[in-house]
């Protein structure tokens, strides 16, 4: 176990070095840079200031030189000076990824919850007008662009019903957080319910299950020891990669409901060329993605105890 | 005798009606003091409150700095007049090229120290250290010995001179009418140097200043800040304002019907509902806005080259049509360049009304008789200034024999495009300058596209006159100059004259002092915005 820990944590520095490279190129040969776009949004800023805050970011030195000096500080944990905000990139990213994991953790536990449980409950009732109604709902789930279930459910629960308010993140209390987070977790719950009420049907007809019922076994132990343990095993690799994607892509509902996190950070640092921060960002969602495949992999080895580590 | 009595109680009853009405009025119009301000801010997400890290665009930081920093004089916003500020008086020199400024005894910065002259000193040496690599550094440009300081030849700024605690003389290279315009532009605020350096980069996120407003904190997309209690021009009436970024339309909307927020600028959809709200539709500010939004061609390649094609576009297309249909009426027809709030504002100037035959006529006498294929770039989301606004106008130009092309493109990779000449002409909104002499100058020769001539227009007959207008001391003789410039600038048609901006907000029945400032609407003077007891955030 622990050889294969190191094993996979060693692994990691070929891969974070590779995307590091992929992305320092591709955000270097955009059109444009920060500095051109530092001082009016529509452009129109003295050349003068645009030559200076060049040499000031180092954007006139040759691109291996950049590279060099940006892998140098990284392994001193030094991520740099955001062009934009004129802050530690360490510092911004610290303040918004709080707000981002907060937002996306609650999001997928209700995901889990309710898409495992929903999908399960359907598999078990197979062809019933529960069954139906659950996968038409989830269909519905994934298709309905959280944008507009964002600012339906601010209207409806926010200003019609009034009982949560409508955006903000309010210091961070609980009933800031309810609408967002089922806004974003919506569409995983629905894809959940999906994979984990297929996951239950294959099982469903395996031998052992057979064996488990033809040995006397209650139904319910038959249920939760022998289908539900092995039929999460694809829905928890599924989860733990829709967590990782799901903290690149909480932009939409972030946006839609005045929080900053990670994702707005990203889209805002795009847009300005703010290339250190994009940096820190796309490498802390490449580790995030790492850790939780790592994560998952461990897991395994708990549901399904024929998987090894070594 | 009956007659009489009922004559009596009904005067009786009149009086105590117009009393009792005129205590309600009373009460009503006595501003309080107390209560939290929620504005929501719409542009985009702040960047820094160091007043020498911002551009004169960056709307989203300079309506919440302007709170908290003030300079030697400020504008008084609604009637963009410049008044004073930390300075009680100036005087200029008859040459035009020394300003003396008095400042006022017992201006305090935030942290209670008196500002000085060497204060001023301070923060415009700042503001041109070469190390700070500074944005809004044309302020001060036009100083005497500026050069040598950026050289570093000189440890200070020759033209800077402190006379005594109170009494600021600076010297200028040349004239510079628009010098005080200038000042009023948050880059030449006063600033402590404590705090400067005891802060390092975290100035930018809790700048101290000598406004009404000090700042409290800046956490996530929420800026607090707290009355000043010793402000030189008294404690404003509120005691908290929250700056907080909304960018999602929707959710503006439905926070300001659930009271979350006291007020809110309106999308143009928007505008409709509440227009017609019964409640609303008193509550509501109007402006036009300093904004112009235009096409800018390319007068150096391409068809649009040719003046008879950039007359022949600005014919083609019914702006007020696309106003009324498509924006909803929230924006002006253009007549010239220069919008109505300005004090430049000619009634008398004939701009391009809709004359699709003319239009047609004068696209084939440059040739195009079989029409012109056009290459527009643009921003892809703004409905008032970017590609979606130019797609209202597609039919009206295909109309005439334009063939369009719709490149929409995000800002960087425009920018880019633009500053290299390659496009036939693009779609932006330009101004937000109260000096008409500033507004319009960015079209002189002498400027390149990356400094905001985006047409790279060429005119000597127009330069003339702006050259003239910046050495004319008479306000009334400079704004004739300009006009005649604006005239010339008008009929050789260097953009399409799309529409001037209007800005429309709408506030809760409790608040009470917001203003229709024309430099943008989110730019409110809160110092004089209150509250009254009816507010959910009163206390």
């Amino acid at each position: 176990m622990v050889t294969f820990l190191v094993r996979r944590l060693i692994q990691f520095i070929p891969t974070l070095l590779a995307v590091t490279f992929i992305i320092f190129i591709l955000l270097n040969v955009m059109p444009g840079d920060a500095a051109l776009l530092s001082g009016n949004p529509r452009g129109g800023t003295d050349p003068k200031v645009i030559e200076a805050l060049r040499e000031k970011w180092g954007l006139n030195d040759p691109l291996p030189i950049r590279y060099v000096r940006f892998l140098g500080n990284l392994v001193k944990g030094d991520l740099g000076i955001s062009f934009r905000l004129d802050r530690k990139v360490s510092e911004v990213i610290n303040e918004r990824l709080f707000v981002t994991l907060r937002l996306a953790a609650c999001a997928m536990l209700f995901a889990v919850i309710g898409g495992v449980g929903l999908g399960f409950f359907s598999a078990i009732h197979q062809g019933s007008a529960l069954d139906i109604i659950a996968m038409i709902g989830a269909v519905a789930g994934m298709s309905i662009p959280n944008f507009w279930l964002g600012l339906m459910l601010m209207y409806l629960v926010g200003v019609l019903l009034g009982i949560l308010p409508t955006s903000g993140y309010g210091g961070g209390d609980l009933a800031h957080l309810i609408l967002p987070a089922f806004t974003l977790g919506i569409r995983y719950m629905a894809l959940l319910a999906r994979m984990s009420r297929s996951a239950v049907l294959d099982v469903v007809h395996e031998d052992y299950v057979n064996t488990a019922r033809s040995k006397g076994l209650a139904e319910r132990a038959v249920q939760f020891r022998h289908i539900f343990r092995n039929a999460l095993i694809p829905v928890i690799t599924i989860a733990g990669l829709q967590f990782g994607g799901m903290l690149a892509s909480t932009v939409v509902v972030e946006t839609v409901f005045s929080w900053s996190g990670i994702g707005s950070l990203l889209v805002d640092s795009i847009f300005r060329r703010d290339v250190p921060v994009l940096q820190g960002c796309i490498l802390i969602i490449v580790v995030a993605f790492l850790v939780i495949n790592l994560l998952v992999d461990l897991v395994y080895g708990y549901l399904d105890p024929r998987i090894q580590y070594d | 005798m009956l007659r009489f009595k009922t004559l009596v109680i009904a005067v009786l009853l009149v009086a105590l009606l117009s009393v009792y009405g005129a205590i309600g009025w009373a009460n009503q119009e006595q501003p309080r003091y107390g209560g939290t301000f929620i504005m929501p801010e719409t542009y985009s997400a702040h960047i820094s409150m160091d007043p020498i890290r911002i551009g004169n665009e960056r709307a989203e930081d300079i309506q919440v700095i302007i709170q908290a920093l003030e300079g030697l004089i400020k504008f008084d916003l609604p009637t963009l007049k410049i008044v004073a500020a930390v300075a009680e008086s100036w005087e200029v020199s008859q040459d035009l090229l020394t300003y003396t400024f008095h400042l006022r005894k017992g201006a305090k910065f935030h942290n209670g120290r008196e500002v000085t002259a060497a204060d001023f000193i301070y923060s415009f040496e700042r503001l041109m250290d070469p190390d700070e690599a500074a944005v809004p550094i044309h302020i001060l440009e036009n100083l005497a010995g500026v050069d040598n300081y950026i050289a570093g030849i000189a440890d200070h700024i020759s033209g800077l001179k402190v006379i005594n605690d109170y009494t600021l003389k600076i010297t200028l290279n040349s004239v510079d009418v628009d010098f005080l315009y200038k000042l009023v532009e948050p880059g030449a605020t006063v600033v402590p140097q404590e705090a400067v350096e005891s802060l390092g980069r975290d100035f930018g996120r809790t700048p101290v200043g000598c406004g009404p407003f000090k700042f409290e904190s800046w956490t996530g997309n929420e800026i607090t800040l707290v009355a000043f209690e010793d402000y030189y021009g008294g404690r404003p009436y509120l005691d908290e304002v929250i700056y907080r970024t909304m960018l999602e339309a929707g959710a503006r909307g439905a926070a300001f019907e659930a009271e979350e927020i006291d007020a809110t600028r309106l999308t143009s959809p928007q505008y409709l509902q509440y227009k017609n709200d019964p409640l609303y539709k008193d509550y509501l500010i109007e402006v036009a806005e300093i904004w112009t939004r235009n096409l800018y061609f390319n007068t150096r390649e391409g068809p649009f080259v040719d003046k008879k094609v950039r007359q022949a576009f600005n014919y083609a297309i019914d702006d007020e049509a696309i106003i009324e249909h498509y924006l909803l009426g929230m924006a002006f027809p253009c007549v010239g360049y220069l919008p109505t709030s300005l004090p430049t504002y000619n009634p008398e100037l004939i701009g391009y009304d809709y004359n699709p035959q003319l239009a047609k006529e004068l696209l084939k006498a440059a040739g195009y008789e079989n029409g012109v294929a056009i290459e527009i770039i643009g921003d892809s989301t703004s409905t008032t200034w970017g590609i979606p606004y130019v797609e209202a106008a597609v039919p009206y130009l295909e109309a005439a024999g334009f063939k369009v092309k719709l490149v929409p493109l995000e800002s960087a990779a425009r920018h880019f495009r633009r500053d290299a000449g390659e496009h036939d002409a693009g779609m932006t909104s330009t101004g937000g300058l109260a000096s008409p002499l500033s507004y319009i100058s960015v079209y002189l020769s002498r400027y390149g596209r990356a400094q905001g001539n985006f047409p790279a227009y060429f005119n000597p007959r127009f330069d003339h006159y702006l050259v003239l207008a910046g050495k004319e001391a008479n306000f009334e003789k400079r704004m004739e100059l300009i006009r005649k410039a604006e005239e010339i600038f008008v009929d050789d048609a260097p953009i399409w004259f799309a529409n001037y901006s209007k800005g429309v907000m709408v506030y809760q029945p409790w608040v009470h002092g917001l203003e229709p400032v024309a430099l943008d609407l989110q730019y409110q003077p809160m110092a004089a915005v209150w509250v009254d007891e009816t507010s959910p955030r009163a206390k």
